[in-house]
């Protein structure tokens, strides 16, 4: 037997369940139709995306957002298939989070 | 039922949270959002056309069918039997790979899940709000739902068995609530404003008529 998945965690005990309701930021949005887009065109499909989410280290998930996950799962993957690359998108965050601004598309 | 706004549900998704601090998470995803554009793997009219169509999802679409299906049985029959093509029927188009209605009845309450990650049916609900996404919620429902089911304000009697589904990327699950008693008069569009989201995941019952 495996040791169960780190995103298996269903049964497991927890605190309350947040009654808060957060929107979705504008990048979410976005980030979710792209995500869409990639599974559209073929470029990914859900089970590499989950794989990614399930690979991730188990102190790393614990705290981890769901929307946090998206993004990094996706950019992992996309690097694993050679789509973007990885120093690439490493400098183009520091160069666009040092501007401070979103008009970089 | 003035407090339930659908206006918003057709606005373009223009807006930019200027407001708000740029995070390291929203630079990286501009980042990735760049690469891909000048990678020719996608444009920014595609992702502007995504997004509005995202925004088709939302409560108010299943909160129609299950007005619908209160008001009309073979309706109702047909979105118990294929809920994709009763969609259909009232022009909403579901991406969802399969998607299965459970009836709530006076001896079994249901309830929706996704242990695993978020699956959720966004055509007919938008996107998943953040209980549903939150890892207590995906803990401990399959394990005490009516301890959960009191955090939401909903006391589920003894007497009535609560199922709880676990959705997944192949499977999502809608629930029918019960139509309130004293409705019988209302229209399909009053009926529709009763329907809530967190009634469809079973996390609340519909509102009862004023």
């Amino acid at each position: 037997m495996v040791d169960k998945l780190t995103t298996d965690i269903g049964g497991d005990s927890a605190g309350p369940v947040p009654q808060e309701d957060r929107d979705q930021l504008f990048w979410e949005k976005q980030m979710i139709a792209a995500f869409n887009l990639l599974q559209v065109k073929g470029v990914v499909v859900t089970d590499e995306f989950r794989r990614t989410v399930e690979e991730m280290p188990a102190d790393y998930y614990a705290n981890s957002t769901f929307y946090g996950r998206r993004l990094d799962g996706m950019v992992r993957l996309l690097i694993e298939k050679g789509v973007i690359d990885a120093d690439t998108i490493e400098a183009r965050t520091r160069e666009i989070l040092e501007s401070g601004t979103r008009d970089h598309v | 039922m003035s407090d339930h706004d659908h206006d918003h549900d057709d606005h373009a998704p223009t807006r930019e949270d200027d407001d708000l601090e740029l995070t390291e998470g929203e630079a990286r995803f501009l980042a990735l959002k760049s690469l891909l554009i000048e990678g020719g793997v996608m444009t920014a009219d595609e992702i502007r056309a995504r997004m509005e169509f995202n925004e088709r999802g939302s409560p108010h679409q299943a909160a129609r069918m299950i007005a619908r299906a209160w008001v009309d049985p073979d309706y109702k029959a047909r979105m118990l039997a294929d809920t994709k093509s009763a969609a259909a029927e009232l022009g909403i188009e579901a991406t969802e790979a399969a998607l299965v209605t459970i009836e709530n009845t006076p001896e079994r309450h249901n309830m929706v899940v996704c242990t695993l990650c978020s699956c959720y049916p966004r055509s007919l609900l938008g996107e998943p709000p953040a209980f549903y996404v939150s890892k207590a919620y995906r803990s401990r429902a399959v394990r005490e739902p009516r301890k959960v089911l009191r955090e939401f304000g909903v006391d589920i009697p003894d007497a009535v068995d609560i199922a709880v589904h676990d959705s997944n990327a192949d499977l999502r699950y809608v629930i029918m609530p019960m139509r309130p008693q004293g409705t019988e008069g209302m229209s399909e569009e009053e009926l529709a404003a009763l329907i809530t989201r967190d009634s469809v995941v079973g996390c609340a019952l519909p509102v009862e008529p004023a």
